[in-house]
């Protein structure tokens, strides 16, 4: 509690990063109701910025951006029947027959509530359960780690995405172009066909860049931008109680916000698994438990409330595999580790045990709850407006400029017109993976760890009297490995029992 | 063989291939290390394994299926077409090669000409790609993006931007100026 008093002091001290995290409020909720992007692309985008800025600052403008761009895609899900992120799907459901009914201000402000009540429980959960871990975590050697890399592969390749094959050999793929440049041991030039720039390696920014933005842009230009987010079936609201979620329906919604943001909050600290499993899980529970289950889907706040509560609940237990094992579990907190690197910070147990990187870590969860409580502010009040605002926006202007925002960070990170020729690759890439089913996430979880997997394994060979058999003499690194393919047998099964059923009732 | 199989047999094809593009490369990896595991070890195995899920995706796909069964990728929940979900069907590969053409003739101009020009010229064609028209409306907004750009990038963020080989109109601005 000390130090998170500390964190507060050292936040409110530095008024560049409190002005920064008040931006990330409204840049992440902005980003976050545009059907198309995502906080991870506004992060993507953002990240060169970044590296001009302190730590603290760069820290807490891209982790705010990615919890109100969770709750911002709430806004296009109950306004436009469009979800703004994956996470806002289940908000849809009963969000857009809420502002087809007049009740609007009543299911923005249920959104705003719910996801508040969430985040702060997740982020609650990452600074006590992230500090009791890491002390755990801690003693753990390259043995331990290689193990936990490989769970993290198995499991997000499993988990993420539709396919299972699809999905690991994103991660597989992902991790070979990590390799790509000099051996960090040997320093002999790998897989670089000549190429002189390549020896240092292919860039995380571009390759960001191209996978989320790049993407986005052909194919929003494929549908020739020609969707225009229309406000013509809000209806006027009716009555006064229909502009604000009234203090009985708060009551009944307390029990459904909690259970949604445990749920949210275990989902989150599993790697790979996220907001839009959250929100889904969440919402089927409750609404199994619920004691009239017919009147959701049909324009309730608890439809709202739980799903919104879950997914953002995700937030910041997503964190705690990076700060605990150095491990990213989101998209978002794989572009976090560039942040840290760049700022010379390494993440892992260690973090905790460095003054320095205590103390910033603190003050970037203060920096998170004060970023909720912005979000939380401006999204109740200014909700309905910025909703209205990204109506007017006509596509076709809009993507042309994110397309020239996304050259420029990826020319900005390190001045190369090569790393713009990456991003463009990349976008390629990403959309290919976009149509036959390979993970983006996966693929740049897989990027991200991939040089640390190799350099754990290596130092645990030569550690090793056993060559191989180490991973499973040791019971740490077994239990990880066992952990991995645990997740992926019951992904299996439970894949091929899905569509065994399916079959049977095409049968029947 | 239904639709979805068929892209999958194409991902399998370019999926092997590109296991044994990345396993040659490792091959003129030289290596006079005497560890057990040296820098061969780890892209290799990747290649191996890349090539293997390439080979059971593609296994997969050309077993034959049940006539009967309805390719479920192809709808949503509520029966509602999804078909661009997946696949090449609704693909405009035509757009596609236009948004790529103007980022690698940006990259082009830019070494040629600079930042400003190449940026203005840019924008002035993704906008036209986007079904944007009215000359006059787009030079503007052209005109104003590449100004923006160059003042938030170069100016405000301070990144080094070389100028054009040929001709570059920003210092031929500021020489006139």
């Amino acid at each position: 509690m000390t130090d998170l008093i500390g964190g507060f002091a050292n936040l409110f001290a530095n008024t560049e990063a409190l002005l920064f995290v008040v931006l990330a409020a409204f840049v992440g909720i902005v980003v976050g109701a545009l059907p198309g992007l995502t906080a991870a692309a506004a992060i993507a985008m953002l990240l060169p910025l970044s590296f001009h800025l302190g730590p603290l600052s760069a820290l807490a403008f891209l982790y705010v951006i990615g919890k109100s761009g969770r709750y911002g895609g709430s806004i296009a899900a109950i306004l436009f029947n469009t979800p703004g992120t994956a996470a806002s799907a289940a908000t849809m459901q009963d969000g857009y027959p809420m502002t087809q009914q007049g009740k609007t201000g009543k299911a923005l402000k249920t959104a705003t509530i719910a996801s508040v009540f969430g985040d702060f429980f997740g982020e609650i959960i990452l600074i006590f359960g992230a500090v009791l871990i890491a002390t755990y975590t801690s003693n753990f050697g390259p043995t331990e780690y290689f193990s936990i890399y490989m769970m993290a592969y198995i499991v997000i390749g499993s988990v993420v995405g539709k396919s299972v094959p699809k999905g690991i050999l994103s991660t597989v793929f992902g991790a070979i172009l990590a390799l790509i440049g000099l051996d960090t041991i040997s320093g002999e030039p790998r897989m670089t066909m000549g190429v002189f720039e390549l020896q240092d390696g292919l860039s995380l920014v571009p390759l960001l860049i191209g996978v989320f933005v790049i993407s986005e842009v052909i194919i929003q230009a494929e549908r020739a931008a020609l969707t225009q987010l229309s406000t013509d079936s809000i209806a006027p609201d009716k009555d006064p109680d229909a502009n604000h979620m009234t203090w009985t329906e708060f009551k009944r919604c307390i029990p459904l916000m909690f259970r949604s943001s445990i749920a949210g909050s275990l989902i989150g600290m599993m790697p790979g698994l996220g907001s839009s499993i959250a929100c889904f899980v969440a919402y089927g529970e409750e609404k199994r438990r619920s004691k009239n289950p017919e009147q959701w889907g049909t324009g309730i706040v608890e439809g709202i409330a739980t799903p919104e509560a879950a997914n953002n609940a995700v937030s910041g237990p997503s964190m705690i595999p990076l700060l605990t094992l150095g491990i990213p579990g989101s998209t978002i907190a794989a572009m976090l580790i560039g942040v840290f690197l760049i700022h010379g910070i390494q993440v892992g147990p260690v973090i905790f045990d460095n003054p320095y990187s205590r103390e910033l870590i603190f003050s970037l969860f203060a920096a998170g709850l004060v970023g909720i409580a912005a979000y939380g502010i401006m999204g109740y009040w200014g909700g309905p407006l910025i909703g209205k605002l990204i109506g007017f926006l006509p596509p076709r202007l809009l993507y042309p400029f994110i397309f020239f925002t996304a050259v420029a960070a990826a020319f900005s990170s390190r001045s190369s017109l090569l790393d713009v020729g990456v991003a463009l690759l990349f976008g390629v890439v990403g959309y290919l993976m976009r149509r036959t089913d390979f993970s983006a996430a996966a693929f740049i979880i897989g990027f991200v760890l991939s040089l640390n997997a190799e350099e754990s394994f290596r130092q645990a060979m030569l550690l090793s009297d056993d060559g191989i058999f180490i991973f499973v003499k040791e019971p740490v690194a077994l239990t990880f490995l066992i952990i991995g393919f645990t997740v992926l047998g019951f992904r299996i099964v439970s894949t091929t029992s899905r569509k065994y059923k399916q079959k049977k009732s095409e049968k029947s | 063989m239904r639709y979805r199989a068929k892209v999958d047999i194409w991902v399998s094809i370019v999926t092997i291939l590109t296991g044994l593009f990345f396993a040659y490369q490792v091959l003129q990896i030289d290596t006079f290390s005497d560890d057990t595991v040296g820098p061969r070890f780890f892209p290799y195995a990747l290649s191996f394994i890349i090539v293997g899920i390439g080979l059971l995706i593609g296994v997969s796909a050309a077993v034959p299926r049940d006539a009967l069964s309805v390719d479920k990728s192809l709808t949503t929940q509520d029966g509602g077409s999804a078909a661009d979900s997946f696949g090449f069907r609704d693909a405009n590969i035509h757009r596609l090669v236009v948004v790529i053409a103007v980022g690698l003739a940006y990259i082009a101009l830019f070494y040629a000409f600079g930042y400003l020009l190449a940026t203005g010229l840019a924008l002035f064609s993704m906008l036209l790609t986007f079904g944007n028209r009215g000359p006059i409306k787009l030079l503007i907004i052209s005109v104003a993006g590449a100004l923006m750009y160059r003042y938030l990038i170069i100016g405000f963020l301070g990144v080094y931007s070389p100028p054009g080989k040929i001709f570059d109109l920003e210092e031929f601005l500021i020489a006139f100026l």
